[in-house]
Order: structure tokens, then sequence, then C-alpha cells
């Protein structure tokens, strides 16, 4: 993580113009781990933007976030290839036992992976074909990925 | 095998080795690196006779089709030349032995393991391979998408070398025009139309757009070309420029594209090395540049107003039209915005001659046409065929057919805002205005097959919870149209309520058909085509009749 100050002349020399923003927000993100208030309004000063234009644009797009992420990160992919071949119930399963603080659960919208359906991604390495039929063998497939799952309030 | 040049050479073993998304993600860097540094693996330990590593030519590739049963390895030449899907690396190992070398993997006897390496092997006949017809995929798969020599050596560049010297733009946009080709994003409109009219503008610069803005659940044709053939998306962009008068190219990615964004960073950067990019295209009197520009995440930037808003750094909220993007673009300028697929077309088709490209197809659907296959289909990846073949042939023949133990009971085609085909009527031919007239889309080429297990309420909730939660805010009746769709939805499926489903049944037609004619722009347009459409197939299963079966 860089010193923002040094972080902003990088990204946004003086002069950077306003349809750049996108791009400098995707860095300090990259850099930073989230855009945080303080971070969006360094960013809007130096780029001559109102706080609400950097907000707004920070606001409508599913890849900014405004809290830091979690340690891990589990995406379920719920694209409808991946539903149609279970994966309702896969996500219906992680919800359920996924509750270890640092992990964090998100739904994506199709990661175009389709012929590994029902699909996942822990930390950015493929789960896919779970045999979502038998909630027993998914949950010991993933147990033995790293992913801890809980049962009935416990570590399984 | 000459055929585009990748295949020359002579002894040693050649293999390529698919390194796209899907592969990558199944392991094809461990093949890779088993293949490359044998003795790494420890067994059958530094003594035992193989090839001499040395003398295996291994290539780098992009997609070789069938994702569902990676990492693919296609091996060239020999007695063991054939495309492999799911090798571990230890069988890889066993593939650049000699055969009479062949020893021992997993502890089995070297002939238990040589047998187990011809069950990896796929049957070359299989249609998935045979019925395609690549044009705009031909060198998927053959060429290495980071090496822009592997692209030059397959002939890529050769139709804007052969523009810029022997045909004036005007003759160029008429070449386009006679192929007859379409966008290929989903809406169908004239290409060369859509080209002579950004031409027709007399401000300059010009920009031309290349959308690559994939975001249909269930896509991934554009991610392929952009993956596996970078340059060859350079190159239409460039014919595109030259034949509009643009001086400048933006390519727009999704950023769930990685790796797309990484090869075309690398091809763009390696054009320009090359002089194909730059004041003076190859030396000639042709000024073209690409940036690339990658988005946030937001599925309506597909539309071609937000796409541009979003290029600008601003809310990709779509404006209506006109003003189109012919006349006031990106930053006000005359703007061609075209698909990934259709700019990868260009080449292709120009390669091969317009009347030739024209002949293929039928009637107002020409040419070929990208599909990405998946859900209950046994083969899943990326095939290439003639417009105007039938779905059947496309979901049973190419496709393979239902897994085991499943019947699919109908197609969807079109991405959320598209629809459904059902299992009687795959006959129905690949072509714009038959999928239209069935209350679905041709779409961007997205294939899902349902099978009969999957309940078509549920999925059509599923897809209008993505299209309410994607929807941009600016207009109402998609903002709260789409909301309130899904809730009648839920209430359906909770018995109806009071007044019973026929009742909520009859306001969520009424409501959807308003949600179609007033929405500002495709999203919102598109959202309730699957429920219209699955209500007139599958209106019992809605109803919450059991052994529901599709009308007649």
């Amino acid at each position: 993580m860089s010193d923002p100050d040094k972080l902003l002349n990088r990204l946004a020399p003086e002069g950077t113009g306003a349809d750049q923003l996108i791009e400098v927000l995707q860095e300090w993100q990259q850099d930073q781990g989230s855009l945080d208030p303080p971070s969006l309004d360094r960013v809007a000063q130096r780029l001559g933007l109102s706080p609400s234009r950097v907000f707004g644009v920070v606001s409508f797009y599913h890849l900014f976030r405004r809290t830091p992420p979690a340690l891990h990160g589990c995406r379920l992919c719920q694209g409808t290839a991946c539903v149609v071949q279970g994966g309702w119930e896969l996500r219906r399963q992680l919800e359920a036992e996924l509750t270890a603080s640092d992990w964090e659960l998100s739904l994506e919208s199709c990661l175009g992976v389709c012929g590994q359906a029902p699909m996942l991604l822990l930390d950015g390495v493929l789960v896919g074909r779970l045999p979502v039929q038998d909630p027993a063998a998914v949950r010991a497939e993933l147990l033995r990925r790293g992913l801890p799952l809980r049962i009935g309030g416990r570590t399984a | 095998m000459t055929a585009n040049g990748a295949r020359q050479g002579d002894g040693g073993l050649r293999v390529r080795c698919c390194l796209a998304t899907s592969c990558r993600l199944q392991g094809a860097e461990a093949l890779l690196e088993a293949i490359q540094t044998p003795q790494l693996l420890g067994e059958p330990g530094p003594d035992a006779p193989t090839n001499n590593p040395g003398s295996v030519q291994i290539r780098r590739v992009g997609c070789l089709g069938l994702c569902g049963q990676g990492p693919l390895l296609a091996v060239d030449g020999g007695p063991d030349q054939g495309l492999y899907g799911g090798l571990t690396p230890a069988e890889a190992r066993l593939l650049i032995t000699r055969p009479q070398d062949a020893v021992a993997v997993g502890g089995q006897a070297p002939s238990a393991a040589r047998a187990r390496l011809d069950r990896r092997r796929l049957d070359p006949g299989l249609p998935f391979f045979s019925r395609q017809q690549p044009l705009v995929l031909k060198h998927c798969g053959w060429v290495d998408p980071e090496q822009i020599g592997s692209a030059l050596a397959a002939g890529t560049y050769g139709q804007l070398l052969a523009c810029l010297d022997g045909r004036t733009p005007a003759e160029v946009r008429q070449m386009i025009q006679r192929s007859g080709l379409r966008g290929r994003g989903g809406a169908g409109f004239p290409t060369g139309l859509k080209w002579e009219r950004v031409a027709a503008e007399t401000a300059s610069p010009k920009l031309v757009v290349a959308n690559g803005d994939e975001g249909d659940p269930g896509a991934f044709m554009d991610r392929t070309v952009m993956e596996s053939d970078p340059h060859r998306l350079l190159e239409g962009l460039l014919i595109a420029g030259y034949a509009v008068g643009a001086s400048r190219g933006v390519l727009f990615v999704r950023a769930e594209y990685p790796l797309a964004v990484e090869r075309l960073r690398r091809a763009i950067a390696a054009a320009e090395a090359h002089g194909l990019l730059g004041d003076a295209v190859a030396g000639r009197r042709f000024r073209f540049r690409i940036s690339l520009r990658v988005g946030a995440g937001a599925y309506v930037c597909g539309e071609e107003t937000a796409l541009m808003a979003a290029i600008e750094g601003r809310r990709g909220t779509p404006h209506p039209r006109p003003p189109y993007p012919a006349q006031h673009g990106l930053w006000q300028r005359p703007t061609l915005i075209n698909n990934v697929e259709t700019l990868a077309s260009v080449p292709a088709l120009l390669a091969i001659g317009p009347e030739a490209y024209a002949a293929i197809g039928r009637e107002r659907s020409l040419g070929t046409k990208v599909f990405s296959l998946s859900g209950a289909i046994r083969h899943c990846g990326v095939v290439e065929v003639p417009m105007g073949l039938s779905l059947r042939e496309l979901v049973e023949e190419i496709g393979g057919g239902a897994p085991d133990g499943q019947r699919i009971k109908a197609v969807q085609t079109g991405g959320p805002t598209g629809g459904f085909i059902p299992a009687s009527r795959l006959e129905t031919p690949i072509d714009y205005e038959a999928f239209a007239a069935l209350g679905s889309a041709l779409g961007s080429g997205g294939l899902v097959a349902i099978g009969d297990r999957t309940p078509i309420p549920e999925l059509v909730l599923h897809g209008l919870r993505f299209c309410a939660s994607e929807s941009c805010g600016k207009c109402i009746p998609c903002r709260a149209g789409t909301r309130t769709l899904v809730a009648l939805l839920e209430q359906l499926q909770a018995g109806g309520g009071d007044r019973g489903p026929d009742h909520v049944l009859a306001l969520i037609e009424e409501l959807a058909a308003m949600v179609r004619v007033a929405s500002l722009c495709g999203l919102g347009q598109g959202a309730p085509n699957p429920l219209l459409s699955s209500l007139r197939l599958f209106r019992a299963e809605y109803r919450g009749d059991s052994g529901a079966e599709e009308a007649p």
C-alpha cells in the first residue's frame, strides 16, 4: 500500500483529465484495497471534480468498493449456466455455512467459464463442477480446498 | 498442414497448449510446466529415455474450443496426434516420451498408462469439431496470442495492407455492404450502413470503438477472440478506421476479463513497435492509434451510449438516440461503435471475399456466427457455425445434446434480454429474424441449454433480479418496473396471494408489456423478454401445475 500523496502524484499528475476518473479510481483501489471518503476527496480535488461527481461514479460501478475487503474471497458465479447446473443450491449452502469473518462471499453475474458450471473461485483458484446434489460431498471438497465451512455452528 | 503457416516445421514433437482463461483455471500452466521441464516431475528419473525437451516445440495458444474438457493440449503429427482433454501433468509427461519408451504413470504399467492417455484423446470426428466453419476463429488455437510474429506468420494484418494499398475507403465500405455483415453484438444492424453513416460525417477527428463489454451471462465468444487472437481484432479496428476516416480507436473491455486485457495491451504495444499503429501505419499515409479502457463492472455499459459515458469517466447511463454516435459520439465526435466479433469478422470476410461470405447463411443472416454453448449440454465451449444451420444441429449434434440423465427442455438465447426457444422448435434456423419471430433474440451468441430439472419461472426470476440490479436507474419504467416484476413473480411463487395466480399473471403481463415499450434503452426494453417468452411457452409452470409441459 503506497503513501496516498505519492500515489496521487503517480496516478493523477497535475493536468489529468476528468475522463481518466475511472482509471484513477481503479488503480487507487488496487493499491489501497478500497476507496474510503478521504481518498475520494483527494481524487476529486486533483481532477477538479465535485465530490458528488466522484461519489456518483464510485457508487455506480459494481467493482468499486468503499470498505476494505476481507482477507480471503470466495467468488460464486451465478451466471445462467451455473445456476441451471446447481448454482442456486451452492449459494444456499455457502450462505448458511460460510460464516468465517476473514472470508467474503461475493456473487458474480457471470465469470465466463461456463464449461465448469457450477463454479466458484477461492482466492482466484477455480473449483468447478461441484456435486451439488450431495451437500456433504460439496462441503468435503471445499474444506479440502481450504474454505472453512461450518455445519451446525461448529467447524465441520 | 500449412493452413495458416502455423503447422510447419519438422522433427520433434509439436504441441499446442491452450492458455485461455478456462483451461488456465483448470491447470493448463502446470501442464505446460510439465512438458517444458519434464525432469522437474521427478518421476521417472533423469535417466529415463525421453525426447530431448529441446526437440519438443511448444506453442502457447488461445482457445482450443472444447472448454468444458480442459485443460486442452493438441499434438500435431506423429502417432500421438490429436487433441487431448483433461490431462494431468504426469500424463502430459507421457506424451513427450517416445511411444516405445513409455513409462509407468501413477504406478500403472506402461500399457495401462498408454491406454489412459488414449482415453484422454478427443475424437476428431466429433461434430463439435467437424461441423464448424471457423472464419473469425480461424487462427484461435493456432497462433500464439502473445507473439505478434505468430499472428503475422498466419497472415494477420494482410487484409489491412491490401486495403491501404489497393482500395479506397469507399471501396472497403462497399465490400462490407456486399458481405451482408450485421452487428454481432445482438442488434443486428447492417455493419456497412453504420460505416457509411460515420464516413458521411465531415467533422474530425472521428473515432472507432470496439465494444468488448461482453456482459451477458453465458456469453464468452468475445473473450475467446480477445484472448486467443487479439491481433485479428486490432486489424479489424484498423480497417474500420481506414474505411470511415477515423484516426483513433478505443477498445473497451470488461474488467472481469483480466487475461483479455493483458493480451490486448501486449498486442497494442507489439503493433506499435512493428509500425502497425502510429502516425504512418505500415509506412502508409494512414494515422491510427488505439487505446484500451477497462470497465468497472456495469452490465448496461454494453449499450453504446452508456459505454461512451463510461469511457468519458462518467456514470454509465444511456441517453436517448438521436443524436446517434455517428454524429455525436465519444467526446461529441463522430464515432463508429462495433462489437468485438463484428470487427474480427471484417478481415475474415475480406480474406475470402464479400461474395463468398454472403454465400454462407440464409436470407438476411449471412456469414458465420460464433456461439458459446453452456448449461445442460455435453460439449461446453465456443464454436463458429454458418448462419442458417438449425438450432438442432448446433445443440444436439455440435453440442452433443443433454448430459446423461437429463433432457433439454429449452435453450435460452440472447442472454437476460433474450428469450427461450423450446425443444419442439429446435428446427429453427440460426437467423436474426427467425429467432425474433419466436420471441427470442439471436443476441450476442450465448446459448444456455436448460435441462428438464430447472424450473423456468425460477430461472426467469433470477434473470429479472439481474436486470433490476443492473438497471442504471435513469428511466423509471426500467428502474421501478423490473423491481416490481421481481416482486410480482415472488408473490406468484408464494401462491399468488388472495386473488390467485391468474390475477398476478395478468398484472405481470400488463407491466411487462409497459416496461418493454417505455424503457429508454435495450436493457429495460429487453428485460421482460424472457418472462413474456416463457409465459407463452411454459405458462403451466408459472401457475404451479406439477408435471407442467410446454404449450403446443
